[in-house]
C-alpha cells in the first residue's frame, strides 16, 4: 500500500595528494591538526586555492555517469556555525555544479532501472568533533578539514533498500574502479545520507526524513528498513512525520533525531567571492576522456564477450577493480578455460582472503601462481583437490607454487601406462569385486579408484583412472 | 525592522543584543534599510550581476602537498587547547 | 634632520649620508614624541625596528642594496605581521599574534623596508573616521579636534604628522583615499587584483585593495612597483604586468590627458571645495590637459548599492572570530552557543555588529534577490557608467571628499550620515578601479582632497598626472604645524 521514495547523498572523499583549497596533505590517520594549515584554520587573512587535480576527478565522475559537464561552474558559501567548520562557512557548490544531469543503470533482481543524478559537486570537508575524549568538553581535530569531496546526489528515484544499496555499490564501484577515492567507509572515505519518505503510488511526495553519515552498506539497508517501518507507523496511527535529520544507531538498529543540528538554518548561499568562475573547456573534457579508467559496466561486456564468463560471476567480478585486475592479470597465462579460473578465483582465492579479513589486493599468492595451478589442473598435472592445498599452503608458507609442489612430488601420475599397471595390479587383488562389478555394481567402480588412490599415494590422475578402468573392466 | 526579524538575524549571526540596545539598534537598522532600499528603483533589467570587477577565470592550483604546517606556531594561544586538540563545551550529538 | 619624501630619504641612504639605524631611530623618537596625542600606532615594533636597521646596515656596507633598503614604513594593523600583534583594530583579536606574514608585508619587508610598527583603524575597516577602534579614535594632525578619516586613519595620520615617511592601508570603500584627503598627503588604491590580498584581513572580498600613503605621487610610484604583482596564494590576483611606475612618471613624455568631471561630483558641492576644485582644474589644463564634462548617471545608487555588498561578504568573512581557535574567547562559554555568542558580542563593536546584522538579513531566504543581487547588478550599471566614460576620457576627476574633516564624535550616532561620506569613493570600489587622491588646498586651515580615478590597471597614468600636478603646486609639502 505504502510506495518508499528514498533519494541518496553521497559525500566522497577524492583521493587527492592535497586538499581541495590549500596544499595540506589528506592522509588519514595523522595526529590531530598536524595536517590543518593557517588556511584551513581559517585565520585571518587566508585565502582558498583550487586544486587542479580535484576538479579533473569530478570531470571523470561526470564522464562516468553520463552527466553534463558545467563549462562555468560557481563555488558558493554555505554559511553556519559549528566547530568542525573553521571558518563559519563551507565552500560547496549551490547554483551552476560542475556535473550535472547523469544517470545510472542498475540490476536488482534481473530487472533493469534507471537512477537519475541530479548533480555531483565539489565541496570541502569539515574537521572532526570528538565527544567522549574529555570531560565536559569536545574535542575538535581539524585534520579532516578542507579535504575535497565530491557530493553525489540522486533523483527519488529508488524504491526499496535493495535498489538503494545497488545503486550505492555501483556508485561505489565506479568512484574505485575511476582511482579518485579509495571508496574506504570506516575510513569515512564515502559516505551516505539517505532522504526517505512514504507516500500511496500516483499521491505527491511525502514529508521525508534526513538520515545522516551512514557508512557501511549493511546499515544504510538497515536503516532505510528501521525508518520506513518508523514512518508507516507514524502515518497509520494518523500522525505526520517530522522533516528532521537523523542518526541511525547500529547498536540499537534504529534511527533518532539529531540532538545538534540546527533545524530551519538559513544557509545564505552566495557566490564565493575569494573564488572565481571554474571554465572547463571542451579540450579539456576530452583529454580526461581518453585517460578515462575502464568502468564496470564495460568491464562486466567484456568478461561475457571475450572471456566466456557467466553473467553472475562476471557481475561480481566487474564490480571490484583490484578482483578484476587480479583476474586479468591471471588470464594473461591461460589459454582458454576461464570460467574455471573464474570459478577458482572466486571460490579458493577470495574465499581465503575472507577466512584471513584481507582485500583481494592483499592476497598472499599472486594470479600468476593461480594461473599456473589453473593450467596444472587443466593439464592433469594436478587434482583440483591438491591444487587448494597447494594453493592453502603457499598462502600460509609464503612459497611459490612450483616449489611445494616439487618439493612435496604430488605431481599427478597421468601417464597412461603407468597406470594401465596400477589398474591391473588392482584389478587382480580384487578379483571378487571385479566379479560383483560385472553382475551390475557399478558403484564398485569407486572402489577401485580408491584403491588405486592409495597405491598411488594420491597422485593418480582421477579421470585417467577412471578411462582405464572402464576399458579394462568392459572387456 | 520588527523584534523578531532582529532576533533570527541575531541567531544565525551568533551575536546577543542586550535588551536595552535593541531599539536604538532597531531605529538604526531602519535607516539603513531605507538607504539600502533605493536600490530598488535602479534600472537593472537584463543585467547581470557582477559577482568580481575582473573578467578572468578561476586558476588551479598543481596537486602536489606542502609541508609548512607548524602545529605550535599556529596553537600559540594555549587557553583554547588540550593534546593538540581544540576544546569547546560539550555539544550532544 | 628632514627628508620630503621616500625618494629623499631613499637616496641619503644609497649615498650613505644617512644609516637605517638613524633614521629609523629618528622616526621612533618622533613617534614616541606625538603619538601619545595621535594614537595612530596601535603597535610600536622598536626592537624588531633596531635590529632590522642594523642588518641592513650590514647589508649596505657590502653594497648590497635592495629597491627600499632602509625605508621605515607603518603597517595598518589590518595585514597580518609574523610574530607581531595584530589586531584589525578589535577587542576580537586583541591577543592575536599572526603565525604568518601577508604578502604585501613580505614583499616590503624583502625590498628591504623597516618596519616601525601597525597603525590604528576602524575596527575590521568599518568605518570613515578611526573612531570605531577598540584602541580609541586617531586624531587628525592638523587639528586634533578632528577625526582623520577611516578606516585607514592611523596609517594616514602617521605619515600627515611626518611620524612615518609612509604606511600601507586599504580601501574597501574609500578607506585610503578618504583619510588622505582630511589629512592632505596622497592615497593610492590600486585596481581590483594589482595587489595581492593574502594576509589582508578580509572584510569585504570583492571590494578590498591594499594601498599606499605618501607624500608625493612619486614616492607611491616607487612604493607600488614593490607591493604589485600576482600571488598564486590570491585567486583574485591578476598576472597583468608591473609596470616601472616611477619610471613612467619622470620619463613618460604624456601630459596631454583628456580629463572627465563628472556632473554627479560637482553637483552639490560647497563653495570652500568648489573653488579649491576648480582650481586644481585650472592648474591640469594648464600642464595642458583638455577637460570634458561626463556623466556617470547611476553614482547616487553606489553608497546604497556599497551598503548591501559590503555587509553581505563581511558578514560572511567575521564568522571566523568565533572563540574556538585564536582571538578573544568569552569566560561565560557554558555550552557552544553561549561561546559563539558571548566571543562575539563581547569581541566586536556597535558598527561591526550592525553590519553583520544588515548582510546576514541580505542573504537571508527571500531577501538575497531583492538585496544582494540587485545590488550585484547594480554594481554592473556603474561599471558600465565608468567603461563608457573612459571611451571618451583618460582620467576622471573630482573632490575627494564632500567636505573638509568633521570633527571627532560629530557622526557617531548617525550611521547614515557616516555612510555617505564615502559618496565620491565607492563607486570605484564597485567597479574595481584604480584611484589616488592628492592635496589639493585647504578649507579652515584643514586639507581638501583632489580624486583621479583611471581605467583597470591605468595607475601609471594617474601617478604621471599628479606628479605633474605637484611640480606646480606646493599642496603635498604642507605639513601640520608649518
Amino acid at each position: 500500500m505504502w510506495e518508499t521514495v528514498i533519494g541518496l547523498e553521497i559525500h566522497v572523499q577524492l583521493a587527492t595528494e592535497s586538499k581541495l583549497f590549500s596544499s595540506s596533505p589528506t592522509n588519514f590517520g595523522s595526529e590531530q591538526n598536524t595536517q590543518a594549515s593557517i588556511i584551513d584554520l581559517a585565520m585571518p587573512g587566508v585565502l582558498p586555492v583550487l586544486n587542479k587535480k580535484a576538479v579533473d576527478m569530478a570531470i571523470m565522475f561526470g564522464l562516468a555517469v553520463d552527466a553534463k559537464i558545467a563549462d562555468k561552474s560557481i563555488f558558493a558559501r554555505k554559511n553556519y556555525f559549528y566547530p568542525d567548520l573553521p571558518k563559519g562557512y563551507q565552500i560547496s557548490q549551490y547554483e551552476l555544479p560542475v556535473v550535472y544531469d547523469g544517470k545510472l543503470e542498475i540490476n536488482v533482481d534481473g530487472k533493469k532501472k534507471i537512477i537519475g543524478i541530479t548533480r555531483a559537486h565539489l565541496e570541502e570537508d569539515a574537521g572532526k568533533s570528538i565527544h567522549d575524549l574529555f570531560d565536559g568538553e569536545s574535542a575538535i581535530d581539524l585534520n579532516r578539514a578542507g579535504t575535497p569531496l565530491i557530493e553525489i546526489v540522486s533523483e527519488p528515484d529508488m524504491r526499496s533498500a535493495k535498489e538503494a544499496v545497488t545503486y550505492l555499490k555501483k556508485i561505489h564501484s565506479i568512484v574505485k574502479s575511476l582511482g579518485i577515492s579509495d571508496g574506504n567507509m570506516e575510513e569515512g572515505s564515502f559516505r551516505c545520507d539517505a532522504n526517505i519518505s512514504l507516500r500511496k503510488p500516483g499521491d505527491p511526495f511525502g514529508i521525508r526524513a534526513e538520515i545522516k553519515n551512514i557508512n557501511s552498506f549493511r546499515f544504510v539497508e538497515s536503516a532505510i528498513n528501521f525508518e520506513v517501518d518508523r514512518q508507516q507507523d507514524i502515518i497509520e496511527s494518523g500522525g505526520t512525520v517530522n522533516q528532521e535529520t537523523r542518526l541511525y544507531d547500529p547498536k540499537k538498529d534504529e534511527t533518532r533525531p539529531m540532538r545538534s543540528k540546527e533545524e530551519a538554518n538559513d544557509y545564505r548561499y552566495f557566490p564565493d567571492p575569494d573564488l572565481l568562475p571554474v571554465e572547463i573547456t571542451d579540450k579539456q573534457i576530452s583529454n580526461i576522456k581518453k585517460i578515462l579508467p575502464e568502468l564496470p559496466d564495460s568491464k562486466k561486456e567484456r568478461l561475457i564477450s571475450q572471456y566466456n564468463i557467466k553473467n553472475d560471476d562476471a557481475e561480481i567480478l566487474s564490480l571490484s577493480s583490484q578482483l578484476f585486475e587480479y583476474f586479468e592479470k591471471a588470464s594473461q597465462d591461460i589459454s582458454s578455460a576461464y570460467q574455471l579460473l573464474a570459478n577458482f578465483i572466486l571460490s579458493e582465492v577470495v574465499g581465503l582472503c575472507n577466512k584471513h579479513n584481507l582485500d583481494i589486493s592483499e592476497a598472499k599468492v599472486n594470479a600468476k601462481d593461480v594461473a599456473k595451478l589453473n593450467n596444472y589442473i587443466n593439464d592433469g598435472k594436478i587434482s583440483m583437490k591438491q591444487a587448494k592445498d597447494v594453493l592453502s599452503e603457499s598462502w600460509e608458507s609464503n612459497k611459490r607454487v612450483d616449489d611445494i609442489i616439487k618439493s612435496k612430488n604430488i605431481e599427478q601420475i597421468s601417464n597412461p601406462d603407468l597406470l594401465l599397471n596400477e589398474a591391473k595390479k588392482i584389478l587382480e587383488k580384487h578379483p571378487k569385486e571385479v566379479q560383483d562389478y560385472k553382475n551390475g555394481k557399478d558403484k564398485l567402480i569407486g572402489f577401485f579408484v580408491g584403491q588405486i588412490m592409495k597405491e598411488t599415494k594420491g597422485k593418480a590422475n582421477p579421470k585417467t583412472i577412471n578411462q582405464i578402468l572402464n576399458k579394462l573392466l568392459k572387456g | 525592522m520588527d523584534k523578531d526579524t532582529i532576533k533570527k538575524l541575531t541567531y544565525l549571526s551568533k551575536l546577543s543584543i542586550p535588551d536595552s540596545d535593541i531599539d536604538e539598534l532597531s531605529k538604526n537598522l531602519d535607516n539603513i534599510l531605507k538607504l539600502i532600499g533605493e536600490i530598488d528603483a535602479a534600472p537593472t533589467d537584463g543585467m547581470l550581476p557582477m559577482a568580481h570587477p575582473l573578467d578572468f577565470s578561476q586558476p588551479l592550483r598543481d596537486d602536489v602537498c606542502k609541508k609548512d604546517i607548524n602545529r605550535e606556531e599556529n596553537q600559540h594561544d594555549s587557553t583554547k587547547i588540550k593534546d593538540g586538540y581544540y576544546t569547546v563545551p560539550k555539544i550532544l550529538d | 634632520m628632514t627628508y620630503k619624501s621616500v625618494t629623499e630619504i631613499l637616496q641619503a641612504i644609497k649615498s650613505k649620508k644617512i644609516s637605517a639605524l638613524e633614521i629609523t631611530s629618528e622616526y621612533l623618537k618622533r613617534i614616541k614624541a606625538s603619538d601619545g596625542n595621535l594614537n595612530s600606532f596601535i603597535t610600536v615594533t622598536e626592537e624588531a625596528a633596531l635590529n632590522k636597521a642594523s642588518d641592513i646596515d650590514k647589508d649596505i656596507s657590502k653594497n648590497n642594496f635592495k629597491p627600499l633598503s632602509g625605508l621605515p614604513i607603518a603597517q595598518k594593523d589590518i595585514f597580518c605581521t609574523k610574530g607581531v600583534k595584530t589586531s584589525c583594530g578589535s577587542k576580537m583579536l586583541d591577543n592575536f599574534i599572526s603565525p604568518y606574514d601577508a604578502t604585501v608585508v613580505d614583499k616590503l619587508n624583502k625590498a628591504g623596508t623597516i618596519m616601525l610598527g601597525k597603525t590604528n583603524m576602524d575596527e575590521f575597516a568599518m568605518g570613515s573616521s578611526n573612531e570605531t577602534s577598540f584602541y580609541g579614535p586617531v586624531k587628525n594632525p592638523w587639528d586634533n579636534k578632528y577625526v582623520p578619516g577611516g578606516s585607514s586613519g592611523g596609517s594616514a595620520s602617521a605619515v600627515a604628522a611626518r611620524i612615518s615617511p609612509c604606511s600601507t592601508g586599504t580601501d574597501t570603500g574609500g578607506s585610503i583615499r578618504q583619510p588622505a584627503s582630511l589629512c592632505g598627503i596622497c592615497g593610492l588604491k590600486p585596481t581590483y587584483g594589482r595587489v595581492s590580498r593574502f594576509g589582508m584581513i578580509a572584510f569585504a572580498s570583492s571590494l578590498d585593495q591594499a594601498g599606499l600613503f605618501t607624500t608625493d605621487a612619486l614616492d607611491a610610484a616607487i612604493l607600488l612597483k614593490e607591493i604589485s604583482g600576482h600571488d598564486p596564494k590570491d585567486s583574485t590576483s591578476s598576472t597583468v604586468d608591473v609596470p616601472d611606475y616611477y619610471d613612467y612618471c619622470i620619463n613618460a613624455n604624456k601630459k596631454e590627458f583628456t580629463v572627465g568631471i563628472p556632473e554627479e561630483f560637482v553637483n552639490d558641492l560647497n563653495d570652500d571645495v568648489k573653488v579649491s576644485f576648480y582650481d586644481s582644474v585650472k592648474i591640469l589644463e594648464k600642464i595642458g590637459c583638455k577637460v570634458k564634462t561626463i556623466n556617470l548617471r547611476h553614482t547616487g545608487l553606489g553608497v546604497s548599492a556599497y551598503q548591501v555588498v559590503a555587509p553581505a561578504e563581511c558578514s560572511s568573512n567575521l564568522s571566523r572570530f568565533d572563540g574556538v581557535r585564536y582571538g578573544h574567547r568569552s569566560k561565560k562559554s557554558s555550552s557552544l552557543e553561549s561561546l559563539y555568542k558571548e566571543s562575539r558580542s563581547e569581541g566586536f563593536g556597535k558598527e561591526v555588529k550592525r553590519r553583520i546584522l544588515v548582510g546576514t538579513y541580505a542573504l537571508s531566504a527571500g531577501y538575497y534577490d531583492a538585496y544582494y543581487l540587485k545590488a550585484q547588478k547594480v554594481r554592473n550599471l556603474i561599471a558600465q557608467d565608468f567603461s563608457q566614460a573612459f571611451e571618451k576620457v583618460d582620467l576622471i576627476l573630482g573632490p575627494t571628499t564632500p567636505d573638509k574633516a568633521f570633527k571627532i564624535g560629530e557622526k557617531m550616532n548617525d550611521p547614515i550620515a557616516m555612510y555617505m561620506s564615502d559618496v565620491y569613493t565607492v563607486s570605484t570600489n564597485l567597479a574595481g578601479l584604480p584611484a589616488m587622491s592628492i592635496p589639493m588646498g585647504f578649507k579652515e586651515g584643514m586639507p581638501l582632497g583632489l580624486q583621479i580615478i583611471g581605467n583597470h590597471f591605468d595607475e601609471k597614468d594617474i601617478l604621471r598626472l599628479s606628479h605633474l600636478f605637484q611640480k606646480e603646486t606646493d599642496w603635498h609639502n604642507r605639513k601640520p604645524g608649518g
